[in-house]
């Protein structure tokens, strides 16, 4: 069966790294609305709570804008704030990372090391002199795919209103 | 003082406690004094200490320099107070078995921040000291009383300023502070908590960190090391030292220091046995940010 | 060879500009003096011994883009980047020891191997040394066949005179030609010792215990017997393996080749590498020759002190002293070179 052929000796990290690493020209543009610009945002999220939460969400026909590219993890705790920094030297113009509630997490504790990481995380970014506001963090369970759609649509219109990530953009390359 | 530490020097070595000793010698520039590695004991004549002691010993202890076990089994090494409480993060870290070392403390009022700098003109690390007599360490040569462990942060005037800059003019100042690196990798060098045998920085399946030396490539490299020290780094100072083109590092990792003592209430370097705040977890952490 | 008198930089300056030329001079940044683009004589900082970086920056750059490649299903598209936008350019203020490090760096680049890229921008590029009337603890020009006042591979040196202007000195065809060409703002040259006197401090700043060194060094080293000797890691140790020393020497060449892409595109780029690092030799395998950095401080001598003559009959080190301002645990290369030396009696 052609399936078989399809089998990938990658790793996950290499997995993820493909698909962050769309260059500018080549991420597919979602409709453009007028000819305006859209946003781009990558989500990050664990696959127990969020990823079925988003799912959810997708099954009960629930409408939410078009511009978030997800990748799914095992568990928030296994987000590396560098995957964060890669989605937006490639291009992103926001980045959501999203987990099980304190209390929930399927590993037991991971989502409490990873509400740690970002403390710290977000402190550096914002020192930096980067945007914040690009930068957003939910706990989003498997039962919220309505607050999924909440979170996406706040997040896509409130990075739209910030205009493209020229702080990135800029960097030269 | 000197004496004191050429004489307990001597023993160990004499003794077989120790194969070398690590401490601060002369160096042709008088401004200057650098690394001496003392394996016999009628050398340690050698060794000095005094304000312009700066380099940090204890990164020759860590796995990355790859001393233990290659060169000599049982090294001996001069820290200051600063320098020691990098000891305890490798030794919290399992990166440093304690028995295999002998840390020698040497009380010290305070260095240059330079080697350029005037007698007497002391940096930031220097005023919030609180290990002018070093803890955690098996020996302690000279006389200061010791000072009350700090219990939380208080970062530079210069750092605590730029915090309150408004986010255009932070991004402008790191922009060209960037824009000036080139990669020689001097500050992961000099850092004795930068520790890993493989650096992320060098692991190219796939390539994490680009190696360029453009402004993407920069601003990668210079967050993962200021991130990867978070809540590891004890100020020692030695990363914007050792910047060849004078990028102010500290300042990046005095600010994660600030954050990670208000929100976790943790200072590096004072308890070998505590968890860095980083590999744990309180179920009640503050969570404001998240929606 | 062509002399004269030019009365102040600030004419050669107007001149060079006049033809448009990028000028990269001395220019303070910080507490440091780096050659950096200057656009007017006011930048130019006249005070200083020796630039933190060196001028090889602007020819061999730190990154520097060679192809690019793009590829979907059916083809594969690649296209050169040989950049056609490296100005003519005048390194106005570079030291005769930065000078003759380009020398050596030509005969990597620029001889037997052509490499475009450095060709290209080299011979966009004049040089037009100063010689130094000071030295500071560091320089050792002297001690490895260098001159303060050296014209070797400069096109122009400029001896600052006492009583003011420059004494003038070409070193090759071009500069010549920028002599000739600009007749005007040079005067005929007054008497050489005048330009003499002028840089005897400097030659009484330098040290004068290793002129003899090289002499010794390389035999010591070109005995293969001598390559474990016990003596390599005793002058080492306190090396880091940091790359400061490699990337501010103006003869270290080393690089590494990086394909920077994504899906579909990409770039192939040219970073400057440092044998200091420990990843250097490392194999695919896993092993790796120089896995300590005593072995690797081995190679970064022998390569300064044998490795070059062998193969260019030209200096690997040309005294500039940079490396060892720059180290972080004060590793000193005269040190070595004075430690071999003895060996090699």
């Amino acid at each position: 069966m052609a399936e078989k052929e399809a089998l990938t000796t990658k790793t996950a990290d290499e997995l993820v790294a493909e698909q962050t690493s769309t260059p500018l020209e080549k991420m597919e543009e979602p409709e453009p609305s007028e000819g305006k610009w859209e946003p781009r945002i990558v989500a990050f999220v664990c696959n127990w709570c969020t990823y079925l939460g988003m799912d959810l969400a997708g099954t009960s026909r629930m409408k939410y804008q078009p511009n978030v590219r997800v990748i799914k993890l095992p568990c928030s705790a296994r987000i590396d704030p560098l995957f964060v920094i890669k989605a937006f030297e490639n291009g992103a113009d926001g980045v959501l990372v999203s987990g099980c509630h304190p209390g929930d997490c399927h590993y037991n504790t991971g989502n409490y090391h990873a509400r740690r990481r970002w403390t710290v995380f977000r402190e550096l970014f914002s020192f930096l002199g980067l945007d914040l506001q690009r930068l957003q963090f939910s706990w989003v369970s498997a039962a919220e795919g309505v607050k999924w759609v909440k979170v996406i649509n706040e997040v896509t219109d409130k990075v739209r209103e910030l205009g493209p990530n020229t702080d990135y953009h800029n960097l030269s390359r | 003082m000197e004496k004191e530490l050429r004489e307990l020097a001597k023993k160990l070595l004499e003794s077989g406690e120790a194969d070398v000793v690590i401490g601060y010698g002369r160096h042709h520039d008088e401004r200057r004094r650098a690394p001496v590695f003392v394996t016999d004991p009628a050398d340690v004549e050698k060794l000095i200490f005094d304000e312009r002691c700066l380099n940090n010993l204890a990164g020759y202890l860590n796995k990355r320099y790859k001393l233990l076990g290659a060169e000599f089994s049982k090294p001996a090494v001069v820290l200051k107070g600063c320098d020691a409480k990098a000891a305890v993060g490798l030794i919290q870290e399992a990166q440093l078995d304690p028995g295999k070392v002998t840390l020698i403390g040497v009380c010290c009022e305070g260095v240059v921040p330079d080697y350029d700098s005037a007698d007497g003109e002391r940096p930031f690390k220097c005023e919030i000291c609180d290990v002018h007599r070093p803890r955690n360490t098996a020996h302690v040569v000279g006389d200061l009383p010791e000072a009350p462990a700090l219990t939380e942060y208080r970062p530079s005037e210069r750092a605590a300023e730029l915090a309150g800059k408004s986010r255009e003019e932070r991004y402008a100042f790191w922009r060209e502070a960037f824009s000036k690196c080139i990669r020689c990798y001097a500050c992961r060098a000099a850092c004795p908590l930068c520790s890993c045998e493989r650096c992320i920085a060098d692991s190219n399946q796939p390539q994490w960190v680009p190696t360029s030396g453009h402004e993407l490539g920069n601003w990668s490299w210079n967050i993962v090391r200021a991130f990867h020290l978070a809540g590891r780094c004890i100020g020692c100072g030695e990363c914007q030292r050792a910047c060849p083109v004078g990028i102010p590092l500290d300042l990046l990792n005095q600010h994660l220091r600030r954050v990670v003592a208000d929100r976790f209430g943790y200072v590096a370097g004072l308890d070998p046995e505590a968890r860095p705040p980083l590999t744990t977890y309180n179920e009640k952490d503050a969570e404001e940010f998240i929606r | 060879m062509r002399e004269g008198k030019l009365r102040e930089l600030n004419d050669l300056f107007q001149a060079l500009t006049g033809d448009n030329y990028r000028i990269i001079g001395p220019k303070k940044r910080g507490d440091d003096v780096v050659f950096a683009e200057i656009s007017s004589m006011e930048d130019y900082e006249a005070d200083y011994v020796c630039t933190a970086n060196s001028a090889k920056d602007f020819i061999f750059a730190r990154t520097e883009p060679i192809l690019a490649y793009d590829y979907d299903a059916t083809e594969t598209r690649v296209r050169d980047l040989l950049l056609d936008v490296y100005p003519p350019t005048v390194i106005l203020g570079a030291r005769p020891c930065d000078a003759r490090g380009m020398q050596s760096l030509d005969a990597v680049f620029a001889g037997e191997y052509e490499d475009d890229f450095y060709l290209k921008r080299r011979a966009a590029t004049i040089i037009v040394a100063v010689s130094c009337t000071a030295a500071d603890d560091a320089c050792f020009c002297t001690s490895t066949g260098g001159r303060p006042d050296g014209v070797e591979g400069a096109d122009i040196l400029l001896t600052p005179l006492p009583d003011d202007g420059y004494y003038v000195e070409t070193g090759s065809a071009k500069g010549e030609e920028l002599l000739a060409k600009h007749e005007k703002i040079f005067a005929p040259a007054p008497e050489r010792a005048l330009r003499d006197h002028a840089i005897e401090k400097a030659y009484k700043d330098l040290r004068h215990d290793l002129t003899e060194a090289p002499e010794r060094i390389k035999p010591w080293l070109d005995d293969f017997s001598n390559y474990d000797s016990e003596k390599w890691p005793k002058m080492a140790f306190r090396c880091l393996s940091c790359g400061a020393c490699t990337f501010v020497c103006p003869t270290c060449h080393c690089f590494d080749i990086v394909d920077e892409g994504k899906l579909g595109a990409g770039e192939r780029k040219k970073n400057w590498d440092a044998c200091q690092f420990d990843h250097f030799t490392l194999h695919a395998s896993g092993h790796n020759p120089r896995a300590r950095q005593p072995l690797r401080w081995r190679n970064r001598f022998t390569c300064k002190f044998k490795i070059f003559l062998d193969k260019w009959n030209l200096p690997g080190c040309v005294g500039c002293g940079r490396c060892i301002r720059v180290c972080p645990v004060g590793q000193d290369i005269t040190e070595v070179m004075a430690a071999v030396a003895e060996l090699g009696e």
